[in-house]
């Protein structure tokens, strides 16, 4: 059985948890009156909180997982219907607790030189707070229902810093497109939890899934006949599903996976996401937030089968080459490297989809630092370049830059160790981290065919990523500034130093001696030892390939500019392929076409057919009851005094009669409803005294 | 006098109060709902702290002979005023309370004949009240009825233009339930005999076991109606006197038009507590006096749930007017209700449970919502408003925790209450084959739709720039005052409290759940 997490790391767990939240909250309900727990304070107090999160990864790296549990819900006393809440620590989740904390505290750092102070930007640190807090309770939590509880809160939380600039225009649809997307996944999510739940009664994951030295409920389940039975450790069955659930619950989770960590067919809300603060896209939606579906998957890799993985690393692989492909085409600074972000976390997909958790995790790490790096520094061109060409101007239009070499050369030398890393140059981070993740294609379980095509596929994949990184850092720092200035460049130039801190630690971090002393090798990386899984051997050529096809596409592209110098009139540089990369081949137009739409057309018949068929049938119903009443009133009065009366006069009350009954005259309307139950009732009594 | 009694005597003690006030003194009239409300949840606390957590059946018992007639030869004609409170009904109780201090504090402004308002209001918290804890049917039939009165004036008489057509559809549609009501409750009276008495009897707890029934009498097991079990034929006909209550499809249409054209204070007191009337009275009464035939309809009654769930979701999404909307919502929600109901799980109820005081507060909260536009510029069609939050940005706080929190956000105590009942749902074919699987799925795909209406609404009128057709508008739609703070944020917290911690709720209804589940198990 797992360990007790002991008494000191607990409290430490939760002290550094609580910090964030306690930071959100005091931002929220303090408004503006305490500046002091804003910005830079902020920034500092996390940073502390993550050197005490270093020396908890410090301490606790290696030793196995521990696991502390709460009761918190029980619905019955057979233990059945419980859920409990709890911690697991072990160095996935240490090593992302310490992750999280550090790349938060370095952007709310950051975010104080970037919003500057203006009053109405008090709610952006207690939702940057709030967010901080959500991302770590959803890497501790042993309990998969908590987990998705921060899971949807993440999301929450990202919706709300998505929609930030309240007034822009298309923020707001931005923000709910989103969501929603994420909301679409979080339900996939849901019901895998429903089926593990019913399943196996229970849904802490260490039960689930198991630990080293006791096996997990999932793999004691056993298949008959097309049925899928649970057993509990004492050898009862717990419950049966027909086998097909088991499919279902492993596709589900890794929908919801895919959702979070925007990969096909979910990729489309990151590039939406990109409307909200630059710091809150490094932070969210690059280093932590999207990598949770990495993370997930990571978590419960045991329940998931080879057919299920091989489908997975397919559909990464394809979300990597495509983001790859976008993010060539893209005219956006920030969309570039969303797209960048969707294409790495399609790399790190790929490596959970053949079997090495270890170097998913590395790579995810060292791209949350050069991501971040990445996205901090366009932070600081963006606002450089809307100061100097005013606010008409889209700032973030890679055609309105160049040049930007000499004008910010300390964001250059940042931008540029950030690209190496990306790109996977040797020495910086992303080098090792690759390398890690193409070794452990080349060492799959799967057929040579298949290696080969997952391999080559992702060699493509770096000749990509060398590519745009070279067109990106060429339309920024190179050539001439294609804008219309509107200030000097000494005035517009970011001269706080709070715009250079933050990314220059990242920078540091970006270096490939932090996490592998010898960097050649990344099997000598201590993350790739500390989580240890994979199999050694297999193809050890092709992380040379990957790094001979990423410069290959830098150099492609500066020859490409050499010939081709950018215009600021960008359209010429448009050709049809471009256009149609900047529109994702169409794919959320066909999302529009084949979900939102129809979902809209469904919500429009639905209500006329509650106006005109159920409330038409019901008023109709009234309508008749009111005629039977006229009716029987007029029998009474015109059939038998009618005869006296003449037929005329009658005529004339019965239109009379008629107009009042369009009219609605309430009494009537209650008289002819009694009327009809009247009748009804009638109806079933002659009915059961009749034989 | 017993405790329960005296739940039920405090608001008519208040009306009787509010109606004789004289005009110089009309603030006490103002205040006497809350106070009365507060009365009432000083006693319920009292009730409650005595409940222990497993507990086995009603508590408080309050029996006296109300009416005995000598009929002869067939027997004695006996009704008694007979209250008792078992985790549901202390439950139910304890959200009423609140809700009715809510509404009390968001209707003291009333300007027109303000004497009546209050007076009808505390009418129908002593009858909802009575509702809860009556265990003779023929009281509960007459607190039932007593109900409709206040709504009908309340809503007829300080309601929205269409207000009269609104009250009558509303009246006629409760009244076409009574009698369905009334219709089963004779047939019931008809057909058993108190053990104790040898007399009819209209007692819950004689009825509920079928051994008292008359051999040969309609709701015996063995009776036959029009060539169906007769059982089954009551069960149904209580089945759909309830579900206009609830509102389920295709039950519904009363709803949008009561609440389009109620005062803020009723459309709060009847999503929050009337609807819950329905579910109350079927789980009572329904499943509690038909439980052998309760199972065979479980899958009709799941299947109306997850239409309701999906068709309320979808006529949310087509909706103008942002009551309408709202109001839509709550016949999605209160799907869930049917759909836990039907799965005869501890989770499935309890989720059910859950579900109906966590709607109670949230309903409250978003018609309370709608409520603040009117007051404003009388005007809730969501494409007239954009860009709110930037003049109302603490009411803008409050819609969007008030939404986030309606379509499941966790944290908040929607999310406990679907939760459990998908959980419930789902389960059931493993465990007793009454739902199929499929329906807890049809059910989270109105969880999609529900974030789908509430976040394009939330788009729509808070995004943006705040540009009106009217230009005072931008005058009019000042933030919250401390009034609307009052009541908005204690429900924001009840929500988020029942959202984190569930137990402090399950604990009141909990025992009373595994006895209910246990009782239907063994019919």
């Amino acid at each position: 059985m797992i360990s007790n997490l002991d008494p000191n790391s607990l409290i430490l767990v939760i002290l550094l948890t609580a910090i964030p939240f306690l930071l959100g909250l005091l931002g929220m309900t303090l408004g503006n009156r305490f500046s002091m727990f804003r910005g830079k304070a902020a920034g500092i107090v996390l940073l502390l909180t993550s050197l005490f999160a270093g020396y908890m990864l410090f301490s606790h790296w290696n030793i196995p997982g521990q696991a502390q549990t709460f009761s918190w819900l029980a619905l019955d006393d057979t233990g059945k219907s419980v859920i409990n809440f709890g911690f697991f620590i072990d160095n996935i989740s240490s090593l992302l607790f310490f992750l999280v904390l550090l790349t938060s505290g370095l952007v709310h750092l950051y975010s104080k030189a970037y919003m500057g102070h203006g009053l109405e930007k008090n709610d952006y640190w207690w939702k940057l707070s709030f967010f901080t807090f959500c991302m770590l309770g959803l890497i501790l939590m042993n309990n998969l229902l908590w987990l998705f509880i921060f899971w949807e809160l993440v999301g929450f939380t990202s919706y709300l810093l998505i929609g930030f600039y309240v007034q822009k225009k298309g923020v707001g649809q931005s923000a709910m497109y989103a969501f929603m997307v994420n909301r679409v996944g979080d339900i996939l999510f849901l019901i895998g939890i429903l089926i593990l739940f019913v399943q196996f009664r229970t849904l802490n994951i260490i039960d689930l899934i198991g630990s080293p030295d006791s096996e997990g409920l999932w793999s004691m389940a056993q298949q008959k006949n097309d049925y899928w039975i649970s057993q509990s450790r004492s050898g009862e069955m717990i419950s049966s599903l027909p086998l097909y659930w088991k499919r279902i619950c492993q596709l589900c989770i890794i929908g919801g996976a895919f959702s979070k960590s925007a990969q096909f067919p979910f990729h489309i809300w990151l590039p939406k996401a990109m409307v909200g603060p630059t710091p809150v896209s490094s932070l969210i939606h690059a280093a932590t937030m999207v990598a949770a579906g990495v993370y997930l998957i990571s978590r419960l890799f045991p329940i998931f089968d080879l057919d299920s993985l091989l489908l997975l690393s397919y559909l990464a692989i394809f979300t990597s080459i495509i983001a790859g492909f976008f993010a060539l085409a893209a005219r956006d600074l920030k969309k570039v490297l969303a797209w960048s972000t969707v294409s790495q976390l399609g790399f790190m997909m790929l490596a959970l989809g053949v079997g090495s958790v270890s170097s998913a995790i590395f790579h995810l790490t060292t791209h949350a630092f050069f991501k971040c790096l990445l996205f901090l520094s366009a932070g600081t061109i963006i606002t450089f370049n809307q100061k100097l060409q005013g606010s008409k101007v889209d700032a973030q239009d890679l055609f309105q830059m160049g040049g930007f070499k000499n004008h910010l050369p300390k964001v250059y030398y940042l931008f540029l160790i950030g690209a190496a890393a990306l790109i996977g140059l040797p020495l910086f981070s992303g080098f090792s981290s690759k390398d890690a993740v193409i070794l452990a294609i080349g060492s799959a379980e799967l057929p040579v065919s298949t290696i080969h095509l997952l391999s080559t596929l992702s060699v493509f994949a770096t000749l990509l990523t060398g590519a745009y990184v070279a067109r990106l850092t060429y339309l920024i720092f190179f050539g001439n500034f294609r804008g219309v200035k509107s200030l000097e460049i000494e005035e517009a130039t970011p001269k706080t130093l709070n715009f250079y801190i933050a990314p220059a630690i990242l920078a540091l971090l970006s270096i490939g001696f932090w996490f592998s002393l010898n960097p050649f090798n990344p099997k000598s990386a201590w993350i790739m030892k500390g989580l240890a899984s994979g199999n050694e051997g297999g193809l050890t050529y092709y992380p040379y390939l990957a790094l001979l096809f990423g410069i290959l596409g830098v150099i492609g592209v500066a020859f490409y500019f050499k010939r081709n110098q950018p215009s600021a009139k960008a359209k010429a540089d448009t050709n049809f392929i471009t256009l149609l990369l900047q529109q994702q081949l169409g794919f959320p137009l066909l999302i529009n076409l084949i979900f939102i739409k129809p979902v809209l057309f469904l919500s429009v018949v639905f209500k006329s057919v509650d106006v005109k068929i159920i409330d038409g049938g019901i008023n109709g119903l009234a309508k008749m009851a009111l005629f039977v009443a006229k009716g029987s009133e007029k029998i009474d009065k015109h059939a038998i005094d009618g005869v006296v009366n003449g037929i005329p006069s009658g005529l004339i009350k019965f239109s009379k009669q008629l107009k009042r009954f369009q009219g609605g005259d309430v009494q009537k309307y209650m008289q002819g409803a009694l009327w009809i139950i009247i009748i009804v009732v009638l109806t079933l009594i002659i009915k059961s005294i009749l034989p | 006098m017993g405790l329960l009694t005296l739940i039920i005597l405090l608001p008519l003690l208040g009306m009787v109060i509010s109606l004789v006030i004289p005009k110089k003194v009309m603030w006490i009239a103002r205040i006497i709902n809350p106070v009365v409300a507060i009365g009432q949840l000083v006693v319920w606390f009292f009730l409650n702290r005595f409940t222990p957590r497993v507990e086995n059946g009603f508590k408080y018992i309050e029996s006296l002979n109300w009416i005995n007639l000598s009929l002869g030869d067939i027997g004695n004609l006996k009704i008694e005023y007979l209250l008792g409170a078992d985790g549901l009904t202390m439950a139910l109780m304890g959200l009423s309370i609140l809700i009715f201090f809510f509404a009390g504090i968001a209707s003291i402004k009333t300007a027109v004949k303000p004497q009546g308002f209050f007076a009808l209001l505390l009418l129908l918290n002593a009858s909802v009240m009575g509702v809860f804890c009556a265990l003779d049917l023929f009281l509960f039939f007459v607190f039932f009825e007593f109900m409709l009165l206040p709504l009908y004036f309340l809503i007829g008489i300080w309601g929205g233009p269409k207000r009269e057509y609104a009250a009558l559809k509303f009246f006629i549609y409760t009244l076409v339930g009574s009698v369905f009501l009334l219709l089963v409750f004779i047939g019931l009276y008809l057909s058993f005999k108190s053990p104790e008495t040898g007399s009819f009897t209209f007692s819950f707890f004689d009825l509920k076991n079928p051994e008292n029934a008359l051999s040969g009498s309609l709701f015996h097991p063995d009776g036959v109606l029009f060539g169906f079990p007769a059982r089954a034929v009551g069960f149904f006909v209580l089945l759909v006197a309830f579900c206009i209550k609830i509102p389920a499809f295709p039950f519904h249409t009363w709803l949008p038009d009561a609440h389009v054209e109620a005062p803020t204070a009723v459309s709060m007191v009847l999503a929050g507590v009337v609807l819950k009337v329905g579910a109350y009275g079927l789980i009572r009464f329904g499943y509690g006096l038909f439980p052998d035939v309760a199972y065979q309809f479980s899958y009709w009654v799941g299947l109306l749930g997850v239409i309701s769930i999906i068709y309320g979701a979808f006529n949310a999404l087509a909706m103008k007017d942002i009551k309408k909307m709202i109001a839509y919502s709550s016949i999605s929600h209160m799907g869930f209700v049917l759909l836990g109901l039907a799965s005869i799980t501890i989770e499935g109820w309890s989720g059910a449970f859950y579900q109906m005081i966590s709607h109670g507060f949230l309903s409250a909260m978003l018609f309370f919502i709608a409520g603040v536009f009117a007051n404003r510029v009388q005007s809730r069609e969501i494409d007239k408003f954009s860009g709110l939050t930037t003049l109302m940005p603490r009411f803008g706080a409050f819609v969007t925790i008030a939404f986030f929190a309606s379509l499941g956000l966790p944290g908040f105590s929607a999310f406990i209450a679907e939760i459990m009942v998908l959980f419930g749902a789902f389960g059931s074919e493993s465990i007793n084959q009454l739902v199929p699987r499929w329906m807890a799925i049809a059910a989270t795909g109105g969880i999609i739709l529900g974030a789908s209406y509430f976040l394009w609404t939330l788009q729509r009128m808070f995004f943006g720039k705040p540009e009106f057709e009217n230009a005072d508008w931008k005058e009019k739609l000042t933030d919250l005052t401390t009034l609307e703070w009052f009541v908005l944020l204690p429900l924001a917290i009840f929500a988020l409290v029942l959202g984190i911690f569930p137990q402090v709720l399950v604990d009141i209804f909990n025992g009373t759940v595994i006895l209910l589940i246990d009782q239907l198990a063994i019919s």
